[in-house]
């Protein structure tokens, strides 16, 4: 941040007079603008647009402005109330494009809210030029405490009276602050920016035996899937059922590939109870998808085919409310939070070393597991052709996934770049297989709502989508032998034996 | 960066409140506007507020390197507008430039050094005929005359023209405009007519006769600060939108 200027916090409020007073001659300061405004820093459940030194703020419950912390220049700004959590909620504009770079699916919420009092002062000198500007803040977050904070700005070609302005008003022993802007004295008058985790750390070492770390793990990653509870029952948008779900399933997948090194009993209570979190939130996942690919489907359609998908579209965004609520109703029982509540106490147990593997260190065991996971594909995916049936392409997909899990879960005990590259080119066929899957499942889902509808305009639609679905379907299956084989072949397992292989010896 | 000269090899015609009042325009759209006084009376400077360079003669140094100039640069009371204040050893250009090599493209040099900080330069030119006009001549993008419309002011600027032809410089580069129009006059209305005529390129917006500009010396800051919702602030705004839509296409 600009360094060109002085930043203070003041104890005390700071008027007119008292400034003149302090002022030596010629200069005097006169009030150009005052404003009393309240304010809202929105963000999304990450900080995206913090953390990509953004602020977004909402003056006055009506009015979304987009600045850089560094200058607190305006980017974009547009009409919105609390109403408007999402991008697409927006009228289309500059504002609505960099939010949906921004936060993409994500709504933005209050983090902060608070009253700002600004004034803007120009110090004139004797020609009544304006030499120097002060602006004085007031932030009054609730009606306890205020804070206050005075900026001084050089004009260019008047340092010497930067300088002397600036000295005056030493008198006032103002405490200087770090940093000028307006997210700087937000910092100052007790705004938390805390980043949630949603990839947690493990902090695995090599030799760590495996029973130990795999529940580490599982334990870190539940706890993740908890913290996206409360914005899954305030339904603020749909990527916390999304991560919740997304840190279940690698759980799950986590627990399955280690289960030798976990006692057997503990294994199947484990999956049990996994599986019946996951799918918990399934089918509210299934919809979301749909109803968020809103206008991908209805570009896949003439325009007079629009009407009976607007049709389809109501009756699943009704199922959802349906569904929602069942989920709400599930995650705020006791009932669910006996259920994890045991699930984390039980992995946070002991080690009862009974397991085959439960004392093989972790490095070398995830190795081990990683070399068989893509030997598995390498076999499975080869025995795949044109002709061979879906199936065979669904269940590769899902070897992938595990493969992906693993990389994804142990990647920090691995170098990154050549790690990175080996994603990279799994992500390629993952990408393709996912497509694949994902119309096969979108055509399904299709079909049910199919069953549930006699109306002429809404199945012309229904079965309309579903055949292009169909085409894009076969479409992706004529790329899967190739991709397979980019996957599979000699380079590539190169790569993972140099990789892999060193490590289950132990290095 | 784009250079815009007012011009005038006439006094008193309006230069300077032009300069003043483009200036203001156009950093209010958003332009990082530098309005540099090349007069050595410093009558756009003073409308700013802004004073002179303490030092006797940094005239001599005003050409060497633009650093020199970024020196002298100050801030107006306006976003995004700063000065270059004139200063009285200005005067003596003309020797200086002599004196230089390259003595036509001095000023053009000088210039470049600023693209990367401003959008726009405006030249605030001294009403004379001589070297420092050239250099002027070949800097600037566009040349606003501001021309009275009178007998006189017509002769001047048919001069200017002749002069332009003669060295052959791009008479495209001139933008005559009107100041000073006082519609109750029947010379003005004839004379503008005829001029019209005469130069296509006369821009359609012109500034009228206006007490309002005249007190721009006692309020010392453009007319928009004082007199808003005046004829004259208008015209002047009008006057950049034309002028703005004219920089973008040279």
């Amino acid at each position: 941040m600009k360094k060109d200027r002085q930043n203070w916090q003041l104890k005390e409020p700071l008027a007119l007079e008292q400034i003149n007073g302090l002022l030596p001659d010629p200069y005097r300061a006169v009030q150009e603008t005052a404003e009393d405004n309240k304010l809202e820093l929105l963000d999304d459940f990450d900080w995206s647009l913090w953390q990509a030194g953004l602020l977004l703020l909402r003056r006055n419950n009506d009015r979304l402005s987009l600045r850089r912390q560094q200058d607190d220049s305006e980017l974009a700004a547009a009409a919105g109330g609390s109403e408007s959590r999402f991008w697409w909620q927006l009228e289309a504009g500059e504002l609505a494009d960099r939010l949906r770079e921004q936060v993409a699916v994500r709504a933005f919420v209050p983090k902060f809210s608070c009253r700002l009092q600004q004034r803007r002062l120009a110090i004139l000198n004797a020609d009544e030029k304006t030499v120097v500007r002060l602006r004085i803040d007031a932030i009054d977050p609730a009606d306890d405490e205020c804070y206050r904070f005075a900026e001084l700005l050089p004009l260019r070609g008047y340092q010497r009276d930067y300088a002397a302005v600036g000295k005056a008003l030493e008198a006032l022993a103002p405490q200087p602050l770090p940093e000028s802007g307006l997210a700087a004295q937000l910092l100052a008058s007790g705004l938390k920016v805390e980043f949630p985790v949603s990839k947690p750390s493990f902090d695995l070492v090599p030799a760590e035996p495996a029973e130990s770390a795999v529940t580490r793990m599982a334990v870190k990653m539940l706890q993740v899937a908890r913290h996206q509870e409360q914005g899954i029952i305030d339904d603020i948008d749909t990527e916390f059922v999304h991560q919740y779900r997304v840190n279940i399933r690698k759980t799950r997948s986590l627990i399955s590939l280690f289960r030798k090194s976990l006692d057997s009993a503990r294994y199947r209570m484990l999956k049990t109870e996994l599986k019946a979190l996951g799918s918990l939130t399934n089918e509210l996942r299934d919809l979301d998808v749909f109803l968020l690919d809103h206008d991908y489907y209805r570009d896949l359609l003439p325009e007079n085919l629009w009407p009976g998908l607007e049709q389809l579209f109501r009756r699943i965004r009704r199922r959802r409310n349906t569904v929602f609520c069942r989920v709400k109703e599930a995650l705020s029982s006791d009932a669910y939070l006996e259920q994890i509540s045991t699930l984390l106490r039980d992995l946070q147990k002991p080690p009862e070393l009974t397991g085959k593997q439960a004392n093989q260190p972790i490095k070398s065991l995830a190795c081990k597991k990683i070399l068989q996971q893509y030997r598995a594909i390498q076999v499975d995916g080869g025995a795949i052709a044109a002709q061979t049936p879906d199936e065979a392409v669904h269940e590769l997909r899902i070897e992938c996934k595990k493969l992906r899990y693993l990389l994804e879960l142990f990647a920090e005990l691995f170098p990154k770049k050549e790690l990175k590259q080996l994603v990279k080119e799994l992500k390629g066929l993952q990408d393709n297989l996912g497509r694949f899957n994902d119309f096969s499942v979108q055509q399904e889902f299709l079909q049910h709502f199919a069953q549930g509808t006699r109306a002429p305009e809404q199945l012309a639609s229904i079965h309309g989508l579903a055949a292009v679905l169909h085409n894009k379907q076969r479409y992706e299956r004529s790329l899967v032998v190739d991709s397979i084989g980019g996957f599979i072949q000699g380079s590539i397992d190169q790569e993972f034996q140099q990789l892999f292989s060193k490590g289950k010896a132990g290095s | 960066m784009k250079v815009l000269a007012c011009y005038s090899m006439k006094g008193g015609v309006g230069k300077s409140a032009s300069a003043v009042n483009l200036a203001y325009w156009a950093a209010r759209s958003g332009q990082r506007t530098l309005l540099i006084d090349l007069d050595a009376q410093g009558a756009s400077s003073f409308y700013f507020r802004v004073r002179p360079a303490a030092q006797k003669n940094w005239s001599k140094r005003f050409f060497k390197a633009y650093e020199q100039l970024l020196k002298q640069i100050k801030a107006s009371d306006f976003d995004k507008l700063d000065i270059l204040p004139g200063h009285l050893s200005f005067r003596n250009f003309d020797i200086l430039l002599q004196q230089l090599g390259k003595s036509k493209k001095r000023l053009q040099q000088a210039l470049k050094g600023l693209k990367t900080e401003y959008d726009l330069v405006i030249l605030d030119c001294p009403p004379s005929i001589s070297q420092l006009a050239e250099n002027i001549f070949n800097a600037a993008d566009l040349v606003l005359v501001p021309v009275i419309p009178t007998t006189l002011s017509e002769r001047t600027f048919v001069e200017l023209n002749r002069f332009f032809k003669q060295e052959d410089y791009n008479r495209n580069k001139l933008i005559p405009f009107f100041t000073m129009v006082d519609g109750r006059k029947q010379l003005h209305r004839e004379t503008a007519v005829s001029m019209r005529k005469n130069y296509k390129r006369f821009l359609r917006n012109a500034i009228p006769f206006s007490t309002d500009v005249e007190k721009m010396g006692r309020h010392r800051a453009p007319v928009d600060c004082f007199a808003r919702s005046r004829q004259a602030n208008k015209a002047y705004q009008a006057l950049w939108q034309e002028v703005d839509c004219l920089l973008r296409e040279s």
